[in-house]
């Protein structure tokens, strides 16, 4: 048994020592959830399936006919397909079988894929980025030519 | 005179300390004769209570994670999705009572996707890119969202 005066000093202790791990855990825990970011990250989705109606607009059934785009469109691909969004920027390159590039369109801010190239290096998890290479029939005139489409794609965030 | 207050003084506080010394030597000697099942006793309860205030802790913070902002969050951005991915003439429905909660209302304006959950109204939104004509209408316990 212990005596009178040093059970209430025990006591005394005690909540001193249960005030200490609630302050604890209420800077754990208080701090955790009013930082807690509880953003879910769609960008690659989003990324996948614009590239996805990208390619269906350009070369549907796999054929890629160079004459139905005009000069205007090549700097507007998205609005050429009834996609446009400030978010995305779309780059498109069409190359022969040798690798050449024989024609280019984008639309959107390349200046994200600028500041993409800057923290490339960082280490970071790149959401929203993709570049995707298919084959396809280009055709010019009367002629059909082998060849490939390289797209890029950027999806901003969303603020 | 003054000398001997100050002599006086002087031994009366040698005599606290020494009580003082022994007071705490009685209580050394109390908390070493006691029995190891009180010890194990107070840790146990001490174990209870600090592992209650972590569960109270663990479930606000649960509460917080599990909100009704983040479910909206959810829903916005699927519903988004499936309407970026959808070919014309597609329709899929939304149940009103759903594992993600209750939801109140659907609408779509402006190329954004606006879902309330729980009594919480939508503020943001969630864009969507689909280059078909989207409309929404609420049809007995679902809301049905067309893309033509």
């Amino acid at each position: 048994m212990i005596s009178k005066r040093g059970a209430m000093g025990e006591g005394v202790f005690m909540i001193y020592r249960l005030l200490l791990v609630s302050v604890i855990a209420f800077a754990i825990f208080g701090i955790s959830s009013i930082f807690y970011a509880y953003e879910i990250e769609v960008r690659d989705s989003e990324a996948v399936i614009l590239t996805r109606q990208v390619s269906e607009c350009l070369s549907p059934d796999g054929v890629f006919n160079l004459d139905l785009i005009s000069e205007d469109s090549q700097k507007s691909i998205l609005s050429y397909c009834g996609l446009s969004n400030e978010r995305f920027y779309v780059g498109v390159e069409v190359l022969n079988e040798a690798g050449d590039v024989i024609a280019e369109f984008s639309q959107g801010d390349s200046g994200s894929g600028w500041v993409r190239k800057l923290t490339q290096g960082a280490g970071q998890y790149d959401p929203g980025y993709r570049i995707f290479e298919y084959p396809v029939l280009i055709g010019q005139g009367i002629s059909e030519i082998e060849g490939k489409i390289k797209m890029e794609v950027i999806v901003s965030h969303e603020f | 005179m003054l000398l001997c207050v100050i002599n006086l003084m002087g031994s009366l506080l040698k005599m606290e300390k020494k009580v003082q010394f022994q007071r705490n030597l009685l209580y050394l000697s109390h908390l070493r004769i006691r029995k190891k099942g009180e010890v194990l006793n107070q840790v146990l309860v001490h174990i209870v209570l600090v592992g209650l205030i972590f569960a109270i802790f663990v479930f606000a913070t649960a509460g917080r994670i599990n909100g009704r902002d983040v479910k909206q969050q959810v829903l916005e951005k699927e519903l988004a999705l499936l309407i970026d991915s959808a070919e014309g003439g597609m329709e899929f429905g939304i149940q009103k009572a759903m594992i993600n909660g209750k939801i109140n209302n659907v609408e779509i304006k402006e190329g954004r996707v606006y879902v309330t959950v729980e009594g919480l109204a939508a503020t943001k939104g969630y864009p969507y890119f689909s280059k078909y004509s989207v409309s929404v209408r609420e049809e007995g316990n679902k809301f049905v969202v067309s893309v033509r």
